[in-house]
Parts: C-alpha cells; sequence; structure tokens
C-alpha cells in the first residue's frame, strides 16, 4: 500500500494540488514521511483479527452440534458438515472486517476533539494499490473451495442405489400421507428402515406443498400434476417430523406428521400392522449389508 | 459577495391567477374522491354486468380497484398535461412553475408537485408511513409467536398479516431510498435544477400512493393468504382479496419503473458541465445501477400479476397444474423479479453509506472504479440468479448446479462492497456522527447476512434451510439490518438538507442503540428457530421453538422501541430541530454546496464541476456555490419548461 | 458564509418553527411518541383479535358420560356433538350458524370450537345434512386413528353411521365417490408426542354411499341431503390445541380448496385440550 503515496492522484481530474493540508494523527504523519504504511496498524488490527478468528472457528466447531436437531440421514451430515465448513472459512473473513471496524473506532478517531466540526482529513488513498487485486483473488479463491465443495457434495447425493426403497408421497392441505408401493399400505406417519437408501416420490393433490422431513436434511415442494423425486438413506435410528415448508393457505402450520426412523424389523411389523402382506412387509424392509456406513452400491443404470 | 437581495429565486415568482389551470383545483383531496367515485362507479358497472359470470367477484374487485387507482390520479392531476397535448395546447411557462410548487406554501407537499425536492419529502414521509404499517403487522405477528398456541390471532388472519407484512415492506424498502434521496438529493449532487421528467416524477409518487389502498383492502376481502411470495397455485385459490393485491402490484411497478426510467435518464443527460461519469458522487452510481436494475426485474411483476389476474378473473390457467398450467411458471417469472430486486433495494443503500463512510472518515471513497465495478458486477450477476429460489421447488434439478455457480460468484462483488467500507475508513479520521454509527452498524449487519447467504447458496444446506426461519432472519439480515440501516444512515446524514433542520443527535443514539440490538436479538432468534427446523410462516409452531421464538418476539419489540425512538428524533428535529448550516458535515458533494433550504431549481448560477467530490486530505474543500457565489450575468436564473420547445425559455426576463 | 442567509429556513411541510431546540422537554415527547404508538399498535391488534372468527355459539365444553377403563386405565369418558350444515347462512336453535356466512358456503355448526379435558376418551356424533362427491384423496374415505365403541368393545379405525334409512354400520371405510365432509383432527405441532401421534379422520358419507332409497329431500336445515349420523371415538393427549378440518373439497378454485375451505370458522376449527 505504500505505493501510493505517489499515485494517489491518478484518476483525478482538475483540482489544484493544495499542500499543507491538516491531517489527522501522528500515523498519517508517518504515511506522508513515507514511513511504510502497514507497520503499526496491520500489527494492531492482526492481534484484533486473531483472537476473533479464534472464536469464529470455535463456535463454528462447537455450537451447530447444540442448535441443530439429531440428523438422521447422511444427507442431514452433509447438511451439518456443510454449517461447519462455511463457517469455518467465513470466520477469518468476517473477522478482518470486524477487526478493521473495531480498530478504526478505537486508533483513527481523534481524541478531545469538537464533535461539532469535522476533524482534520484522514490519507487521501484512493484504492490504486493491489489490495483491490488481493482482495479479489482472495474472494474469489474462497468462493471457488466455496462452489467445489458445495458440487461434490450435490453430486455425491445425485448418486442413485440399487435396493432403493420407494415411498410416495401424498401433500394435500393440510395433511400428508405416504404410500408403500408394493403394499396396500397408506400412512400418517412416515416409517423408515434405517440404512436402507430411499426415494421419496412427491405430488399433490392440490396446491404447491413443502415437503420436509426435517432431520433427514432434505426437502422439495410437492406440486400437483407433477412428481418430484429426493433421495436419503437414514444411517440413524429416531424420531423426526415432516413439517410442510411452503405456505399452503389456512393449515399450513398443522400440515406435519412424525416420522420415526426404525430397525428393518419394527419396519417390517409396522407395515404389517397397517395392513400389508407379511411377505411384500418383509420384502420392502429387507436391507443389504452395510459397510461403513454405504448401505447400497452405485446402481449401474 | 454579493448579497441576497440581488438573487431572483424562483419561488418568489407572482403568478397570474390562472397559472396551473386545472392544477390549482387539484390537491390530495381531490385525488381521493375522485378515486373513490371512480372506484364506486366501477363497482357499480362491474356488480351491474360482471357479477353473474364464473369469475364474478374476481371481476368485481379488479375492476374497482382499477377505476381506484385510475380515479385518483385523474384527481391528483396526473393526466393534465397529456390531456392538453391531445387538445393540442401545451402547459404554459406558469403552468410550470405553478406545477413545481411556487406560490403553494406547504400545501404543495398535498399537490402534484413537480419539485424533485417535494416529491422527494412526499416519499420520506410515505416510507415512514409504510414502515408503520408494515412494522404495525410485524408486531402482530411477533406477538402471535409468543406462546406456540397462540389464541390471539386465526391462522386466516395470520396469513393475512404475513402477507401484507411482506409486501407492505418490500413497497417500502423498495422506495425507501430512490424515493427520497435519489429524488431530493441526487439530481443537486450531479448538478441538476430538477429530475429529467419532473412531470414523472410526481407521477411516480401519487401512482405509488394509490397502489397502497388496495393492499390495506385485502384485509376486508377474505386476506391474501399465500405470503408476500404468492406461489401459485395457492393464490389463485386465494379469496378476492388477491385481486386486489395484484392491482396494487402492478400500480406498484409502473411507478417503480417510471421512476427507474427518470433516475437513469437524469443521471445521463442532467449532469453539469464537467460532471463526468468519472467524477460522479457514488451514490449517484448506486442509484443509477439501482434504478437500471429495477427496469429489468418489476416489469416481470407486472407480467406475473396480469396473468395471475386473468387466471384468476376469466379462467386462463397459466398458473394451475391442473389445467394445463404450471406454478413453476409462477416461481420462475416471480424470482426473475424477486432476486435482481433485492438489489434494487440494497445497491442505492450502500451507495448512501460510501458517502457516509468518506464524508465521516474524511477520506476519499476507497476504489471508487472497482466500487462501480462491484455495483455493476452485483447488477449483472444478479439477473441470473433467480433459480437459487427454487433449489428444492423440484424444477429442472439438473440446474441447481449453475445457479449454485452465479449464487455464489456474486459473493465477489458483493465482497468489493466490503472492501470498499473497509478500505475508506482504513486510516481515515474517524467523526462518529450519528449517520456514521448507522454505518458501522451496516457493517455489521451486512457481513452476518452476507455469511448466512452462503449457506442458502449451497444446494445440499439449502435442503435443510429452504422455507425455514433460517432464511427470514438471513434476508431481514439484509434488508433491514443492511438496506434498511443504509437508508436510515441516509436520514441521518441528508435530514438536514431536507428539512432544513439538523436531527438531534442525542435521541438518534438513544434510537440508535435500541435498534442496533434489537435487530442481534430479534433476528439470532430467528436463526436459532431456523436451525433448529421452524418452517417460515407459521402461526403455530412445536414447543421446541419456544425460546428461540420469545427471543425474537423480545428483540421485536426492542427495535420497534428503537424506531419509535428514530421516529420522535424526525419529529421533534424537524419541528424543533436546530436550524442547519448548508454543509454541516464539511461534506464535498454538490448537495452541500448549496444554502439550506434548497432553492427551487436548486442552483442559481450553473455549477461547473472540476474534479471528483472525495478530494479529501489533499484539495482544499469547495467553497459554496449560489448565492454565495458571485453570479454571472449570463448566468441569470432561468426557468426551462420541461416539455417546451427551448426557444420559450429564452431570456430570463421575468 | 452562513450569516449572509437572509432567507427563512423554516420550509418544510408548512411547519412553523416552534423556537429553538429544547423549548419543551424531550422526554415529554417521546413519551408521547412512544404512548401514541402503543396504542396505535394496540388499536391494530385489538382490529385483527377482532377480525378473528370467533363462534357466536362460543366454544362447546364435552359432557361427561362418566369414565371408561382401556387396558387397565381409568380415563374420563366425554361426548361432544356436531352437524354439517349445507349452508352458514342458515339459523339453528336461534343462533346463526355463521355470521358472516355466505350464501352456498357450508358450516360445521352450531360452533367450530370444542373443549375436552386432557387425557380423556372422547365421543363425537356427527350429523351430516350436506351433499357431497367425490374426495381428491380416497385416504380421507377410510376411518383413521379412532378406538370407537362398538358394542361394549373399542376397536380401531371404525366408526358407527347410521344412514337416513335408520340402519347403523360399523365402517373402517365408505365409498370415496359419495363424502360430503370429514372431521380430520391433529394436534398443534409438538402438542401430542405420543406413537403413534393422534391424527383423527373420519369421512361423513352422503347419500350414494348409503343405498337407503331416500334422495335430497330435505329433511335437514337448508334443505340439504338427508340426515347421516356418524359416531366416533379417540383419545385426546396433553393439553394443547388441536386443529380440526375437513378434507372433503367443498370449497372452490383449485382442489375446491379455496372460498369457504381457506376460511376459518366454517369447515375448519379447533379443540381444546384443557
Amino acid at each position: 500500500m505504500s505505493s501510493e503515496t505517489h499515485d494517489h492522484d491518478a484518476g483525478r481530474v482538475g483540482g489544484p494540488e493544495h499542500d499543507g493540508l491538516e491531517h489527522a494523527g501522528h500515523e498519517i504523519d508517518n504515511y506522508l514521511s513515507g514511513k511504510p504504511f502497514f507497520s503499526r496498524a496491520g500489527g494492531k488490527i492482526f492481534i484484533i483479527w486473531l483472537p476473533m478468528t479464534a472464536v469464529g472457528v470455535l463456535i463454528s466447531l462447537f455450537l451447530p452440534h447444540h442448535i441443530f436437531p439429531a440428523l438422521l440421514s447422511n444427507q442431514g451430515t452433509d447438511v451439518f458438515e456443510t454449517m461447519v465448513f462455511f463457517s469455518i472459512l467465513a470466520a477469518p473473513v468476517a473477522a478482518i472486517v470486524y477487526a478493521v471496524g473495531i480498530y478504526s473506532l478505537v486508533a483513527w478517531r481523534p481524541k478531545k476533539h469538537n464533535m461539532s466540526e469535522p476533524p482534520p482529513d484522514g490519507a487521501p488513498q484512493r484504492g490504486d494499490g493491489p489490495l483491490t487485486t488481493i482482495w479479489l483473488v482472495a474472494s474469489t479463491a474462497l468462493v471457488l473451495v466455496l462452489l467445489v465443495w458445495g458440487i461434490t457434495v450435490w453430486s455425491a447425493q445425485q448418486v442413485t442405489h440399487s435396493n432403493t426403497l420407494v415411498v410416495k408421497v401424498i401433500g394435500q392441505q393440510w395433511a400428508w400421507d405416504f404410500q408403500y408401493p408394493g403394499t396396500s399400505v397408506v400412512s400418517h406417519d412416515l416409517m423408515l428402515p434405517v440404512n436402507r437408501p430411499v426415494e421419496f416420490q412427491i405430488t399433490s393433490e392440490d396446491i404447491t406443498h413443502g415437503f420436509w422431513p426435517v432431520n433427514l436434511g432434505v426437502q422439495v415442494d410437492a406440486n400437483p400434476n407433477e412428481v418430484t423425486i429426493i433421495r436419503a438413506t437414514p444411517d440413524r435410528m429416531g424420531k423426526f417430523t415432516v413439517r410442510c415448508s411452503q405456505l399452503c393457505g389456512l393449515y399450513h402450520a398443522f400440515m406435519y406428521s412424525p416420522g420415526d426412523v426404525v430397525s428393518s424389523q419394527q419396519f417390517a411389523n409396522f407395515l404389517v400392522a397397517q395392513g400389508a402382506k407379511p411377505a411384500a412387509a418383509a420384502r420392502l424392509a429387507e436391507t443389504q449389508p452395510t459397510i461403513s456406513g454405504l448401505s447400497a452400491t452405485v446402481a449401474g443404470s | 459577495m454579493s448579497t441576497a437581495t440581488e438573487i431572483h429565486y424562483l419561488e418568489d415568482t407572482n403568478l397570474g391567477p390562472k397559472a396551473g389551470g386545472l392544477y390549482r383545483r387539484q390537491n390530495i383531496f381531490t385525488g381521493l374522491a375522485v378515486g373513490i367515485i371512480s372506484g364506486f362507479i366501477g363497482w357499480l358497472v362491474s356488480h351491474a354486468l360482471l357479477q353473474s359470470s364464473n369469475w364474478g367477484t374476481d371481476m368485481v374487485v379488479t375492476v374497482t380497484m382499477a377505476s381506484w387507482v385510475i380515479g385518483f390520479n385523474a384527481g391528483m392531476g396526473t393526466f393534465n398535461a397529456p390531456f392538453r397535448w391531445l387538445r393540442g395546447k401545451d402547459q404554459t411557462h406558469e403552468d410550470e412553475l405553478y406545477a413545481a410548487g411556487v406560490s403553494q406554501g406547504g400545501w404543495r407537499y398535498w399537490k402534484y408537485c413537480t419539485d424533485h425536492k417535494v416529491v422527494g419529502t412526499q416519499y420520506l414521509v410515505f416510507v415512514m408511513a409504510l414502515f408503520g404499517v408494515g412494522g404495525a403487522l410485524a408486531m402482530m405477528i411477533r406477538t402471535q409467536l409468543i406462546t406456540p398456541h397462540s389464541t390471539f390471532l386465526d391462522p386466516e388472519t395470520y396469513n393475512a398479516i404475513v402477507t401484507i407484512h411482506g409486501m407492505t415492506m418490500i413497497i417500502a424498502t423498495i422506495i425507501m431510498v430512490s424515493g427520497p434521496f435519489a429524488n431530493f438529493i441526487m439530481p443537486i449532487m450531479i448538478g441538476a435544477k430538477d429530475m429529467a421528467f419532473p412531470r414523472l416524477n410526481a407521477m411516480s409518487f401519487w401512482v405509488i400512493f394509490s397502489a397502497v389502498p388496495p393492499l390495506m383492502a385485502t384485509f376486508f376481502l377474505g386476506g391474501v393468504d399465500a405470503g408476500w411470495t404468492t406461489y401459485a397455485p395457492l393464490s389463485v385459490q386465494a379469496p378476492a382479496a388477491m385481486d386486489a393485491f395484484a392491482i396494487c402490484i402492478i400500480t406498484f411497478v409502473v411507478s417503480v419503473t417510471v421512476a427507474g426510467i427518470n433516475t437513469v435518464v437524469t443521471i445521463m443527460t442532467m449532469r453539469a458541465k464537467g460532471m463526468t461519469m468519472g467524477r460522479l458522487p457514488i451514490f449517484v452510481w448506486a442509484s443509477m445501477v439501482g434504478g437500471a436494475l429495477g427496469l429489468y426485474a418489476m416489469p416481470a411483476f407486472l407480467l406475473d400479476m396480469s396473468m395471475m389476474i386473468t387466471d384468476r378473473a376469466t379462467g386462463t390457467s397459466f398458473f394451475v397444474n391442473q389445467v394445463g398450467g404450471n406454478g413453476w411458471l409462477w416461481e420462475n417469472v416471480f424470482w426473475i423479479m424477486g432476486h435482481p430486486e433485492v438489489y434494487v433495494i440494497l445497491i442505492p443503500g450502500v451507495g448512501a453509506i460510501l458517502e457516509i463512510c468518506s464524508t465521516f472518515a474524511r477520506k476519499p471513497v476507497f476504489a471508487y472504479k472497482v466500487a462501480i465495478a462491484g455495483f455493476v458486477g452485483i447488477a449483472s450477476l444478479s439477473i441470473m440468479v433467480w433459480a437459487h429460489h427454487m433449489f428444492t421447488t423440484g424444477w429442472a434439478p439438473l440446474l441447481a448446479g449453475p445457479f449454485m455457480v452465479t449464487t455464489e460468484l456474486i459473493s465477489i462483488p458483493t465482497g468489493i462492497i466490503f472492501l470498499v467500507i473497509v478500505g475508506t475508513l482504513w486510516k481515515g479520521s474517524i467523526w462518529t456522527r450519528l449517520p456514521m454509527y448507522f454505518a458501522y452498524l451496516f457493517l455489521w449487519n451486512f457481513i452476518i447476512g452476507g455469511v448466512t447467504g452462503i449457506y442458502l447458496s449451497d444446494v445440499p444446506a439449502d435442503q435443510y434451510f429452504h422455507g425455514d426461519m433460517f432464511v427470514t432472519a438471513h434476508f431481514h439480515y439484509t434488508l433491514l439490518g443492511g438496506a434498511m440501516i443504509g437508508a436510515t444512515a441516509g436520514v441521518c446524514y441528508w435530514f438536514n438538507k431536507m428539512t432544513g433542520r439538523m436531527l438531534d443527535e442525542k435521541i438518534g443514539k438513544v434510537a440508535f442503540w435500541f435498534i442496533a440490538i434489537g435487530i442481534q436479538v430479534t433476528y439470532f432468534g430467528q436463526f436459532w428457530e431456523g436451525f433448529q427446523g421452524m418452517p417460515r410462516r407459521v402461526a403455530y409452531y412445536d414447543p421446541i421453538f419456544l425460546h428461540a421464538n420469545q427471543m425474537s418476539t423480545a428483540g421485536a419489540y426492542v427495535l420497534m422501541l428503537g424506531w419509535l425512538i428514530f421516529l420522535y428524533a424526525m419529529i421533534h428535529s424537524w419541528r424543533n430541530g436546530e436550524i442547519a448550516p448548508p454543509n454541516p458535515w464539511h461534506a464535498r458533494t454538490l448537495e452541500w454546496l448549496i444554502p439550506t433550504p434548497v432553492p427551487l431549481e436548486n442552483f442559481l448560477v450553473d455549477p461547473v464541476v472540476t474534479e471528483d467530490p472525495y478530494g479529501y486530505g489533499d484539495t482544499p474543500p469547495p467553497g459554496q456555490l449560489a448565492p454565495f457565489a458571485e453570479p454571472e450575468p449570463e448566468r441569470e436564473p432561468e426557468l426551462v419548461p420541461v416539455g417546451a420547445d427551448a426557444s420559450a425559455s429564452d431570456g430570463g426576463s421575468h | 458564509m452562513v450569516d449572509t442567509m437572509e432567507r427563512a429556513p423554516a420550509e418544510p411541510a408548512g411547519v412553523e418553527p416552534s423556537g429553538p431546540a429544547g423549548s419543551r422537554p424531550k422526554a415529554v415527547g417521546l413519551i408521547a411518541t412512544v404512548v401514541v404508538a402503543l396504542l396505535l399498535l394496540g388499536g391494530i391488534g385489538t382490529f385483527f383479535w377482532s377480525e378473528t372468527y370467533k363462534s357466536p355459539a362460543g366454544t362447546e365444553v364435552a359432557q361427561s358420560l362418566g369414565t371408561i377403563t382401556y387396558n387397565g386405565k381409568t380415563y374420563q369418558h366425554v361426548s361432544l356433538v356436531s352437524t354439517t350444515y349445507p349452508d352458514s347462512t342458515g339459523v339453528v336453535n336461534g343462533q346463526p350458524i355463521h355470521p358472516s356466512g355466505n350464501s352456498g358456503w357450508p358450516a360445521y355448526g352450531n360452533t367450530n370450537e370444542f373443549q375436552v379435558p386432557a387425557n380423556s376418551y372422547v365421543t363425537m356424533t356427527i350429523t351430516q345434512y350436506d351433499s357431497g362427491g367425490a374426495l381428491n384423496n380416497p385416504y380421507f374415505a377410510q376411518v383413521h386413528g379412532t378406538l370407537s365403541e362398538v358394542n361394549g368393545r373399542l376397536v380401531p379405525n371404525v366408526a358407527q353411521i347410521t344412514g337416513p334409512n335408520g340402519v347403523t354400520k360399523t365402517v373402517s371405510a365408505v365409498d370415496p365417490g359419495s363424502v360430503g365432509h370429514t372431521f380430520t383432527l391433529r394436534p398443534a405441532p409438538g402438542a401430542n408426542d405420543q406413537n403413534p401421534s393422534l391424527f383423527v379422520s373420519v369421512p361423513l358419507p352422503t347419500d350414494t354411499s348409503f343405498p337407503t332409497g331416500t334422495t335430497n329431500g330435505g329433511d335437514g336445515p337448508g334443505g340439504g341431503a338427508k340426515a347421516y349420523t356418524v359416531k366416533f371415538g379417540f383419545f385426546v393427549g396433553p393439553k394443547g390445541t388441536y386443529a380440526w378440518n375437513c378434507e372433503f373439497p367443498c370449497g372452490l378454485m383449485v382442489g375446491n380448496f379455496g372460498a369457504v375451505m381457506g376460511a376459518y370458522g366454517f369447515m375448519a376449527g379447533f379443540l381444546h385440550v384443557v
């Protein structure tokens, strides 16, 4: 930034050159006398920035554990990891802005100055130095990291598995019901076997709803006359709630269904209790052996 | 120095008894009267002819509301001049002076006044009233949500309130900077005597004024239960209030489009001698980019709402899946408007913040050209990101990737804004007056709004957060914490120029702390709700969200108190404030170099600009312009009647 | 420079300058502003609160029928009675069914608000006078979530339907093509976390589903269909607001869920569990 000492007038047209203007603070004097511009402020800002970044990273690492509900699927884990990763990336960027802001209030605010009159002018920096380029390159690099992360995770989620359990989801004002093809079961509650990839085929009877099995970390709208599809693999047992995420009129708030990720045996029992034939229920409930969390092979088709 | 007695002020012109023609008899009361009568006639006719048809109620509401809008504007005088042209006549010079408010005193604020300063002031008061209404509705929402199963409102009323809160705030935020400041301040900043199209300017205000009664009428027509996004087909199913809502939006779009054209043309053509594009104050650039972006975005809204009306009132089926339409069409066209629109709101506010940072850090705007590139970059990218609102609609899943790319790319030009603010503060000489308080608050909030935006731009994470309170908190941080705080900083900064009195900073600072803390508590509460998985727009919620909601509601009341204190600061200062000097901030943009209150046509002597307004630290501050400068004889103040041929204004003989 | 300015500065909006700053204590004005604003807010709140629908018949409090023993536990046994009318503009027992009823909008009457004690067993009887048609989703032609008392036993997922001919049948589903309304009840989110959750849905059939030989003769108020009486029971859980509505598309517009279906108080209401 010291390069700006000589070219700060670039880009300006007209205006008489005027010397001897009063400038604020001794740091400006350093600037005018050609001393390195960064030295004092930069170091102090770094001292403010470092703990702020550290706090930001710590919050990013630990807070999500406490505020997310239990996430029961691999997609839920993706959401969680994305939150943590993006927060860690954002912490130093936010901290640098905040650090400069705080430092400017502490160090660059003239003391004992009559507030009704402006303080002496600051340094006439026009920002023609390399800082802009550095900033642009850094922010582009950060964005590329975000993009690579996002697209990698997203495409991994698009992989289809064999042995996928299909659940048809029907939304209407103001209830969900779930059909399990292969059986006659239609249920108000969403039961899913653990470690079995599931494909939701979602449609609506009337208007647009938002199918959001919260703890599975996926959602897609239910549109009339359209079938939308999302996939998830529940990998932990536990209760969750299917909510409607798209305002759907009068009882939008009441449009929810309880959900439960259960063992395949419990799932088969549930289907039988709902009227499915035991053989069909067993077929729907069977899972492939799981290997280190991967519950299925990649479908060739 | 010359004395004031030598200067002829246009507003002191003695007008003949017939100057203004029909304008003399028109004011807000004739507008209301003609509007109500016209609306009633529209109701009578449509009720008689159309009520029995299949979509009778919808047709009647549409016709009635449209009749009100047209009638109100006829009563205000919007159509006076065009009708004169149709009759082969023209406005005389005196008519134009009358229309600009000469000889009407305070009454001109209630009339169809072409003076850009009057329009700006009208906008300021109107925007505040809209914020009052929208804020009151927000308090209804937050009050309902104090307990999980509150019986304060029934779900139907709640949904109607949610919708109108959203739309009122969208209308208010779109015009909160481009209304008061782009009208009052921007022309002075570029050295112009008025906007390029003063009558269109007055029209833009009174048209948007007439758009609001239909919006409020929705409460009496069954309520719009579809949210401000009014997603079809739910909005096609909604009560007849939706027709009034659509008329409101169409009217509103007409106003914003007219205002956008006016802003862009004014900046393109009305700059003073020497005011090159490279010397424009950054706020002017922001206004121009915002205005141009609005011209791209808003017509899509008009299109969407027109199709909505025909779907509802005549049985077309653009948006109804069951009969051949598709709700995704609505969502696409809506967000083609909707995403650029948030930058229409934001960019002028950022421009005001940059102007303030420069003045109160006593430094040039850092990286001026890069900042402009940032605005243009945001505007260009923003027209290519709309489908990130549709990641979870199921529409075109293959496009999730490309839209994730464009959406995340927009954080590069947005990052430039932070660079420019931080760079402007860097080694500045910070003068912590009230506008600067709000500039710092903007910086704080907008970082939070921006960072939470990147989670939502990521498709896998958006699949969790979409449609939940996290989104609500995010866009309130950007639009309220960012843009609206930018506008508030603008009020603190330009209040003295607009009203002639200094804003009381003691009360203002009390308000500031309430507002600053209120925002954090309210919207961190909503982030918390969002993490836990609470959907948006619900009147009843799972008790697991109780504490987060109570935190948010408590914050909302603090925030409300803050705005009320700020309102009092404005009212008090407007009435009893210290008389403002012309340049209390010792700033260098042109509006500070002319007297306060600003005379009609602003500049008694045409200014000649020789440098950009950011010469802090290396050029002496410029002196005051007319009337303090010696007027050159050949530059006598003169009025060029707009729409008249140039020879008619020859001379300055008056 | 400033003092050469000779023009009166107080120009805006016709406000006369009323003396130098601080001529009036700021605190007074500040408090006045806040108080006026709070009053306005209170007014707006009162307006919306009064806009919310309140049935003229008030809340129907369940009648006690003693106790019932189920799975070794004793529960309070209460009963609720309701009626569906084809037209909300009618008057029943001297009360309008709905004070702002539109012609042609059906409604539950006399009230849409019910109150029952927590953790009790509710026997509900609904008399159905309205005509009907086909459901959007046949799921709602089935009986869900009930535990109805049939011959002294509690049988899950059935309801007892008495047709216009006086014959009572115990059914678990009716013809989805001829349903008048449904009574579909669920707790507010989180109000009832028992497993499986409370979700009661009972179809209220109309003429063709019960071949009775009668037609729309109009023994009901408003000249609707012959009455069907539907009786069912269910257990409610802990305190909270439970919402019920009709899932038969008896409104207008898309999915026939507009108009009356989107208006609170006609085909939607609350069951307050206290």
